[in-house]
């Protein structure tokens, strides 16, 4: 499986298991930006971006950093668009 | 084999947890109801903990975890996604014995548990006992007379902070000369008269504290607080106290 960097070894295994829970994780997300659940929007933000590192995507993980602070200043325009470019990256590295 | 307790109940964490930490016994929790449980009927090591769960906040269990002063404390690490200073400092503030950010580095994260392992249960430790306007420092060893804020100290030798901060921990009770010897010097040979002068040296020192100790015949020493005597940093210039008559309180 295809990572942004080199991960450890023992995690490779992980990373098709990580991938498939974002595509999955993809819908909740724009449910959750058609409501403006910000507080729900964050905490899987805030989750995202202290393990996308450690799976071999630290892009991901900055991202993930952006769009937390974006729902913290509920600022929806440039959540759409932070949301975009996830969506763009994620789909360079799915199977 | 050390039992690590593991609470977060983000699968991603538990995973890269999971497969940093093989060394040791781990256990699960998704939230602080699970955490609890565990924590009564496991045996723990050490804890790792994140902040945000689905049922509170990470410190709700750590103010928990906190027992009364001076029993050991089960170690905890917070591993969180949180960087700022302000949630690193609150952390270590409620008693965690360290602060991981992530994304961390395995090697980062399993010297730190090794370091916190090492250190073994922590105490909280009580730093300071206050009575009245007394304010005896444990650690130092030091007595002090609080005038107006303004910490004087009061020079006790060894011995008499022993004798001060036994009567403070046992306020109320009276102390027989004979017992005293026994309690402060143990085996050590000292006369009873020698007892009566430690007394009366640490009395003289407590000029400058609203506590004295009273010694009723036959029966032995006390302490008391005296709340009508009350001082003020001018005291410090005076040679004598002009005081209005004691009115003796009973200390239990």
């Amino acid at each position: 499986m295809r990572t942004e960097i080199p991960i450890q070894k023992e995690i490779e295994p992980f990373v098709s298991f990580f991938l498939d829970s974002r595509a999955k994780e993809i819908l909740t997300i724009e449910q959750l930006i058609a409501d403006k659940n910000y507080s729900e929007l964050e905490k899987i933000f805030h989750n995202l971006k202290g393990v996308s590192k450690s799976f071999g995507f630290p892009t991901l993980g900055n991202i993930a950093l952006e769009l937390e602070r974006a729902c913290v200043e509920k600022n929806i325009t440039l959540a759409i668009s932070l949301f975009s470019d996830l969506k763009s990256y994620l789909r360079k590295y799915s199977h | 084999m050390e039992t690590i307790l593991i609470i977060d109940d983000n699968i991603e964490t538990q995973i890269l947890l999971k497969t940093i930490l093989k060394s040791y016994k781990l256990i699960v929790a998704y939230n602080l109801k699970e955490a609890e449980t565990y924590f009564q009927t496991e045996k723990i090591d050490l804890i790792l903990l994140d902040l945000y769960l689905p049922d509170g906040n990470g410190l709700m269990f750590l103010k928990k975890l906190c027992p009364e002063p001076n029993v050991p404390k089960v170690p905890v690490i917070i591993i969180s996604s949180s960087d700022d200073i302000t949630s690193k400092v609150t952390g270590l503030k409620s008693g965690a014995d360290d602060f991981i950010t992530k994304p961390f580095a395995p090697e980062d994260l399993q010297a730190r548990i090794i370091s916190v392992l090492r250190r073994g249960p922590a105490r909280h430790t009580i730093e300071f006992l206050n009575l009245g306007n007394l304010v005896l420092d444990l650690i130092e060893h030091q007595a002090k007379a609080d005038l107006d804020g303004k910490l004087i100290d009061l020079n006790l030798t060894p011995i008499e902070f022993k004798i001060l901060l036994n009567f403070c921990n046992h306020l109320g009770h009276e102390y027989s000369r004979e017992e005293l010897k026994q309690l402060i010097w143990k085996d050590t040979y000292i006369s009873l008269r020698n007892v009566d002068t430690h007394i009366c040296n640490l009395r003289k020192k407590l000029e400058l504290t609203n506590i004295d100790i009273q010694n009723k015949r036959s029966r032995g020493y006390f302490l008391i607080v005296n709340t009508y005597k009350k001082f003020s940093s001018a005291h410090l210039f005076t040679d004598s106290f002009d005081l209005p008559k004691a009115k003796q309180i009973s200390c239990y």
